[in-house]
């Protein structure tokens, strides 16, 4: 263990012969001084724990000397002696923050050593106190610390926290990479890493030991160290090394050296200790997040891409119906206008034929808009959609496919359902999806019977194929992305269609029946325009 | 001379403009609505030309051509098709069919 040292004071020699021999007994090492100048020259040159003070000296008073060592060491501990046993002593004392007063003449060396006993006591207790109430306010810092993700914002609060609770002015965070030390955050006067040698090495150094390092511009210490602080005009500094996997961080407080900034003590050491290793994790955080924000949005990128991809594929196999939805109608439409054109015509016939061709060509511009909407990439307007108009629209188009196949499309329809407020492309693209997935389930032929009906809250519509339906082992699957049966499709399908009806609220599921084949149940609920 | 057409087209204003465009041509025409009927009607009328529509529900216009050769071989059939797929096209010509 340690031994205490002490610092005796007293321009008695013989008191102060007497302080040095009882305590030294007692196992502390003591310097004892009668030169009061000598004495604070003392303090510049070592550390005490205890200063042991006669207040009434001729040249000096003594609680001039209190006061030069309590800034030269703040955290030692004093204890008055005096011959002047008045209450204004005391109370004097008491104000310049001692730890214990002692009467002369003392009537045994017991009476020196417990009052010296507990002087270092009542220090260390306070000491232990403003320790505590310096963390206090810590968690407080930490919380709103940690709940900043953005890197810039949170070097910003590093810094003012640091500031505030240790009460400099001169902060600054520093890096340390592969041997180089490089600034990330600074205010005030600091260590200028990135032009002097001198600055970068003792950054440097405290990174490599790993331990805290106090400087004081004053007092013991290493000089180089001192002698960098005092260039910069710091009276006190504090560097704090955190190393965390591959990142090293030192964290930089000073203070001014003009006489109202007091060095740095224990409890500062001790808060900027635990302030420091949160700041470091926090920034930690910070970078998590980013790298996960950045992450989510090339996700959603691709997301995004692979919904087009999709369409797009769809889009191949359909460019054929498309071509019949729109040459028919123009064909009807030429026809009608021949008939309507013939002059051996009746006035009525040619209304008539008149009326049809306009018909077909409302038909077309339907089409057609509806078709626009399916590609136009990123036309995502929620309006009132009629689902059985889009579902007559998609069996249209993909009519010839499947009576190639010869699938036979039965429908059990209402003559209505309420509308629903969805986006026109995607309840398209659903159906599309759907439908073609029948269609490639039933390689020989089959029905694919497709029943709707209004409930309270939506539209319910059940696509039923009679083909090879899906094993069970692969019915908890099939709606992962990638998850294909088939050659040539990209696997999405049902992906991108559970997708799209989980964003509209609804449902969509694989339905489990008795018979072959596969049953999917989508539900769309009525929504509203938002 | 009044030949018998037979139109087969599901889509009614199609099928409507089409027969009427050829009955003031002078021919008989009459229509039906899928290939089934078109089917059933070519077993029960003399039937010289089919003009049937290429894509329609159920039985399709191919179909149609090859039930058609089958039950009746003096019928000509004329394939209609809205989209020139070359592969529509080889098709309908190994059935020899008029396009």
């Amino acid at each position: 263990m340690e031994s205490i040292s002490v610092l005796v004071v007293d321009d008695e020699p013989g008191i102060a012969l007497l302080c040095d021999r009882v305590l030294s007994r007692a196992g502390y090492d003591v310097i004892a001084e009668t030169n009061p100048h000598r004495a604070i020259q003392r303090l510049q040159d070592q550390q005490f724990d205890l200063l042991v003070v006669d207040i009434r000296m001729p040249e000096v008073d003594g609680f001039d000397v209190i006061s030069r060592a309590q800034m030269i060491q703040p955290d030692i501990a004093v204890l008055v002696m005096t011959g002047f046993g008045t209450v204004e002593t005391a109370i004097r004392a008491l104000r310049q923050g001692v730890d214990g007063l002692l009467l002369k003449p003392f009537q045994k060396s017991d009476e020196l050593l417990q009052t010296v006993r507990q002087a270092l006591d009542d220090n260390q207790r306070k000491r232990d106190t403003a320790r505590v109430a310096a963390l206090r306010p810590l968690f407080e810092v930490t919380e709103t610390l940690f709940a900043e993700t953005d890197r810039d914002r949170l070097l910003e609060l590093i810094t003012s926290a640091i500031r505030d609770h240790l009460k400099c002015s001169n902060v600054a965070y520093y890096q340390v990479e592969d041997g180089t030390v490089s600034v990330v955050a600074r205010r005030g006067n600091v260590l200028d890493v990135e032009n002097s040698q001198a600055a970068a090495q003792l950054v440097g150094q405290v990174d490599a030991d790993g331990t805290p390092f106090v400087i004081n511009a004053t007092g013991p210490g290493e000089a180089e160290a001192q002698a960098l602080l005092s260039s910069l005009g710091l009276g006190s500094a504090i560097l704090i090394p955190v190393a965390r996997a591959n990142l090293h961080s030192v964290l930089f407080a000073a203070r001014d050296a003009i006489s109202t900034d007091r060095p740095f003590r224990g409890a500062d050491l001790e808060m900027f200790f635990v302030l420091s290793r949160q700041a470091v994790v926090a920034m930690e955080n910070a970078r998590l997040y980013a790298d996960l924000r950045d992450y989510i949005r090339r996700v959603e990128d691709s997301q995004q891409a692979l919904l087009r991809a999709e369409k797009m594929a769809a889009a191949g196999r359909l460019t054929a119906s498309i071509a019949h939805e729109v040459n028919n109608p123009l064909q009807s439409v030429q026809n009608c206008l021949h008939l309507a054109g013939r002059e051996d015509m009746p006035v009525e016939k040619r209304r008539e034929y008149f009326a049809l061709a306009e018909k077909e060509l409302d038909r077309l511009m339907k089409t057609m808009q509806r078709m626009l909407d399916f590609y136009r990439p990123g036309s995502i307007k929620i309006q009132q959609v009629d689902v059985l108009d889009l579902l007559h629209h998609v069996l249209s188009l993909t009519a010839q496919q499947l009576g190639q196949r010869k699938i036979d499309v039965r429908t059990d329809l209402p003559d209505r359902l309420p509308l629903i407020y969805a986006v026109s492309s995607q309840i398209q693209q659903i159906f599309f999806n759907l439908i073609l997935n029948a269609l490639d389930a039933m390689p020989s032929g089959g029905t694919l019977t497709i029943s709707a009906r209004a409930l309270d809250n939506g539209v319910e519509i059940t696509f039923r194929d009679s083909g090879l339906g899906i094993p069970p082992d692969r019915r908890n699957n099939i709606f992962e992305p990638f998850f294909s049966t088939k050659e040539g499709g990209t696997g999405l399908g049902l992906t991108v269609s559970y997708n799209i009806v989980t964003a509209h609220g609804g449902t969509l599921d694989l339905v489990d029946e008795q018979e072959p084949g596969a049953s999917f149940r989508l539900f769309l609920p009525l929504g509203d325009k938002q | 001379m009044r030949s018998h057409i037979l139109v087969v087209d599901d889509e009614p204003v199609a099928r409507q403009s089409l027969t009427d465009i050829l009955r003031l041509e002078g021919y008989t025409v009459n229509s039906v609505p899928n290939g089934q009927a078109a089917v059933e009607y070519v077993r029960t009328h003399p039937v010289e030309l089919v003009i049937v529509d290429l894509r329609m529900p159920g039985m399709d216009g191919l179909e149609v051509v090859q039930v058609v050769n089958q039950i009746s071989p003096e019928t000509e059939v004329i394939l209609l098709t809205a989209f020139g797929s070359t592969e529509s096209a080889i098709q309908a010509l190994r059935l020899r069919i008029h396009d």
